[in-house]
């Protein structure tokens, strides 16, 4: 958050966050690697450990960031994960890098470019066995590195919100590719039912998170038709009863009328305030989010609001649009008209 | 998210992982076969 330009500025969670994803990174390989040994012995060398170590880790980070999204929207304890997935996806590009970089350099003899178009021009594109799988990572990792350097809020504010979440859903693309990297590379040259098994365990993990997550919204959205349809014309609508919301936290409500707008109606100790449930940084869900220090504070990347206003703390400039509110006999009702389109703000 | 984006999260990333749940299926029967 910033007068100047939106970055996302770093914080002491922040810091920590990052310092124990490094960590389980270095833990996992150095564990995966030991274990390796001791299993196997001499028959793998080092070298290959290590380089199977790295594209494990890179996938299981590929899929905790996959499901960092959907368990959010499906349980609020899992919203305090958004708030550094960049960063997680950053880290898993660079361990992803490293297994690519090794594997080039152990299976092409350390030839350098030359090791890679080795690799790259083998196999048969015609053949399941024989596949060139290594192109299906490559692009994988191309899609992973440009999504890594549009990763800050320098691009988010030059390509737009809309446009540069447009740009970071081709993850899913390259989870497909990684998919069939592995199923058309190793799963080909050494079939493995547990492998085999772990992979789809994975891929079901993704499929239904992402449909529970859909569901519970198709629901909430079917819920508050059925509102709208009764209270098209009125001037208030009914959100809840006074003890339906947490103290700090908040809940959403769709307007009635035609714009549907949604609203995230919180509760700070006896006071309730309505604001825009969409962010103005990035189109967050504030509903999700809850009061720090005063301030409604956005779970995606922690935009903070004065709740009474809509406004941030200054010297910040963001602000979204907020509403009126009152409270009849137990019931909360919240004005259907924005205050600024009033112009109370 | 805009209401295209959340489409392709609700529909699409559903279908996509089905279908690689099939293909993976697929390709291990092949690589046991083979």
């Amino acid at each position: 958050m910033s007068n100047v330009y939106r970055i996302v500025q770093w914080n002491r969670h922040k810091r920590w966050y990052d310092a124990l994803a490094v960590t389980g990174i270095v833990g996992f390989v150095a564990l995966f690697v030991g274990i390796g040994k001791a299993v196997k012995g001499d028959a793998v060398s080092d070298e290959v450990l290590i380089i199977r170590a790295l594209a494990l880790c890179a996938f299981l980070l590929l899929h905790v960031i996959l499901c960092i999204g959907p368990l959010a929207r499906l349980c609020t304890w899992a919203s305090p994960l958004l708030y550094n997935r960049r960063h997680l996806g950053v880290l898993m590009c660079f361990v992803a890098l490293a297994h690519a970089a090794l594997a080039t350099g152990y299976y092409g003899g350390f030839g350098g470019v030359f090791a890679l178009r080795a690799i790259l021009s083998a196999g048969d594109f015609r053949s399941i066995s024989g596949f060139p799988f290594e192109w299906l990572g490559l692009c994988a990792l191309v899609v992973l590195i440009v999504m890594a350097a549009t990763s800050h809020d320098f691009w988010l504010k030059n390509l737009g919100a809309a446009g540069w979440k447009w740009l970071h859903m081709s993850v899913y693309g390259a989870y497909a590719l990684l998919v069939l990297h592995v199923a058309l590379g190793t799963m080909q040259s050494e079939p493995s039912l547990a492998r085999t098994l772990v992979l789809l365990t994975g891929i079901s993990l993704v499929g239904t998170l992402h449909s529970a997550a859909a569901w519970k919204e198709l629901k909430q959205l079917r819920a508050e038709a059925a509102i709208i349809a009764t209270e098209a014309a009125v001037d208030w609508a009914d959100v809840c009863t006074i003890d339906e919301i947490t103290d700090k936290r908040a809940v959403l409500v769709t307007l009635p009328g035609t714009c549907k707008e949604q609203i995230a109606v919180y509760k700070d100790g006896d006071a309730f305030h309505a604001l825009s449930n969409v962010c103005a940084h990035q189109g967050g869900p504030l509903s999700e989010g809850k009061i720090v220090d005063g301030c409604v504070t956005c779970p995606w990347h922690g935009y903070q609001y004065i709740a009474a206003t809509g406004a941030s703390p200054p010297p910040f400039t963001e602000r979204v649009p907020t509403y009126d509110v009152r409270v009849q006999g137990k019931q909360i009702q919240v004005g259907c008209k924005p205050r600024k389109a009033r112009g109370v703000q | 998210m805009t209401p295209q984006q959340r489409k392709v999260h609700a529909l699409l990333v559903p279908m996509l992982c089905c279908a690689l749940f099939v293909f993976v299926v697929v390709a291990h029967r092949w690589a046991v076969a083979s």
